[in-house]
């Protein structure tokens, strides 16, 4: 085989991408990173206007991008969402399954509504968005790359976030699930598990948590205490892990989950 | 901002390869000179070490080469110091360096335990404790690698000992991980699964002693049990190295990446 020079494992050019949630925080780092490699992004959010803003960027800087607004936990969405990029780009190669929610609530004050809408946003929409475009993608006979989004809280519960820990825990399972499904098609899918990632997402749970009542000492606890590296991490580290998953740098990992958490977990 | 191709620039820095002559190593030490690091190749066999700087230095790249025992600490000393020496500072040190000799775990003796165990687990200790010395030292952090494997979580047979030494790498590597942090050393571990190397070729023709089976059927049955149907290149293994030692991965300490076409998913 030749081996393919460094430029030219991270070279996305020609491939088409959709982002969920690619309207702020870690979502827009990522659809900035893929398309400064040559992707075009379909940048799906829920904010319309957020989505927006991530395409008016990455024009700016050049890349090709479109927005549509959608909901992560909707089929019809997905079906939806897919047709536009096959329509707008000609192919789907890669899925990131970013968009999520993560109220901080204690569990005795989670209610069976909110309970539902953690886990329809951040592992039923994973599932639903994973489902429909590998269809597309196993049409098109090319393979693909699925990114999915876990989390450190699908690994070791922080407290106060129960059902976005079960929502996580979730999505790592299924990562591994769906790897082994769609290997045969070779539509490899990897999942990327942040720590804690100082984004606009971040600051309003902090601000809501505040409201419901938990301390400045347990809210520090959970986003940067114990962290080894000394600092809350940057959208844009998440990002760099997503590029190395749907690059060619990784054509021979599938069913991996890539801890970018500063070592957290480690202490 | 750093665009990607500076994420992925190692120009001015050097890295240490163990086990650099053949294989994996091989395409470790090719993929960081690529990148723009000098690399010194440690082998056991000299000759083997050569023959990788040639290729590098036939692409424009550096490299030197040093004959040293992956097991010894005073050739981690003497292999440390000839880094900086020959670029004048340390970056990154990917401990690859490792044997898998085929044993029914009742056949195997003490002497091949030891030696393996030496090898694989105390090496690296002993290679990342000598140069993270030197990296605190420069006060500039640093890149630590390991080789890990996918029998180091999950057993196939016959290589108890392998999986004792990989089982001990990736706990180890969480280990130095944790304690080297505060020192901007970041430690992290590849966890290969079948990959086509004149090792594993090797490992093939034990296996065949043992099992009795025809390389051909060993093929098979490795293949069916990888999701992705195929056996994995040394370049896919050096590629994810390549990530890891980059600035690319600069909040990632203490992960193991599994590069095994799926097959701990079967």
């Amino acid at each position: 085989m030749t081996t393919p020079s460094i430029a030219e494992l991270f070279d996305l050019s020609g491939k088409g991408a959709i982002v969920t949630g690619g309207g702020m925080g870690i979502g827009q780092a990522i659809c900035y990173r893929l398309s400064e490699a040559g992707a075009s992004v379909m940048v799906a959010d829920v904010n319309m206007d957020a989505a927006n803003q991530t395409v008016d960027e990455i024009k700016n800087r050049g890349g090709k991008a479109q927005a549509i607004e959608a909901n992560a936990a909707s089929a019809a969405d997905a079906k939806k969402v897919v047709a536009a990029t096959v329509e707008a780009f000609g192919s789907i190669d890669i899925l990131v399954n970013n968009a999520g929610i993560y109220p901080l609530l204690p569990v005795m004050r989670v209610e069976e509504a909110l309970f539902d809408k953690v886990i329809s946003v951040n592992l039923k929409g994973s599932f639903l968005f994973a489902q429909t475009t590998a269809e597309a993608m196993i049409n098109a006979g090319k393979g693909g790359k699925i990114i999915n989004l876990a989390s450190v809280d699908g690994l070791h519960p922080n407290g106060n976030a129960t059902p976005y820990n079960a929502s996580k825990g979730g999505v790592i399972m299924l990562t591994k699930a769906l790897a082994l499904e769609l290997a045969p098609h070779k539509i490899l899918v990897n999942a990327v598990a942040p720590g804690s990632i100082m984004t606009p997402g971040t600051k309003n749970v902090a601000a809501s948590a505040l409201e419901a009542g938990l301390t400045i000492e347990q809210l520090s606890k959970s986003f940067t205490g114990r962290i080894p590296l000394e600092r809350a991490g940057q959208p844009d580290d998440i990002a760099r892990a997503v590029l190395f998953m749907a690059s060619a740098a990784a054509d021979y990992t599938t069913g991996d989950i890539l801890l970018v958490d500063g070592g957290y977990l480690l202490s | 901002m750093q665009t990607i191709a500076e994420l992925f620039d190692l120009s001015g820095q050097s890295a240490l390869v163990t086990g650099g002559g053949i294989g994996i190593g091989q395409a470790i030490s090719l993929r960081l000179a690529e990148a723009g690091a000098g690399i010194m190749i440690t082998d056991i066999n000299l000759e083997a070490a050569n023959q990788t700087v040639e290729m590098i230095k036939a692409s424009g790249g550096k490299a030197q080469a040093i004959q040293a025992d992956a097991s010894s600490a005073t050739d981690a000393k003497r292999t440390a110091q000839a880094t900086i020496d020959t670029f004048g500072k340390l970056d990154i040190l990917v401990n690859n360096a490792g044997i898998y000799p085929v044993s029914p775990f009742m056949e195997t003796s003490e002497t091949l335990w030891d030696r393996v165990l030496d090898l694989n687990l105390k090496g690296t200790f002993l290679y990342t404790q000598a140069i993270a010395k030197v990296m605190i030292k420069a006060d500039q952090g640093g890149k630590i690698i390991n080789m890990a494997s996918v029998d180091g979580i999950r057993p196939t047979g016959l290589v108890a000992h392998y999986n004792a030494s990989k089982g001990g790498v990736i706990m180890l590597t969480k280990a130095m991980a944790l304690e080297l942090a505060p020192h901007r050393i970041l430690v992290n571990a590849v966890a290969p699964g079948g990959i086509l190397t004149p090792g594993t070729c090797q490992t093939g023709d034990e296996m065949q002693k043992v099992t009795g089976k025809s390389l051909e059927q060993m093929a098979v049955d490795i293949g069916q049990r990888i999701p992705l149907g195929r056996m994995g290149e040394p370049e896919e293994v050096a590629n994810v190295v390549l990530f890891l030692t980059s600035a690319a991965a600069n909040y990632i300490t203490g992960e193991i990446i599994v590069v095994d076409g799926g097959y701990l998913l079967s």
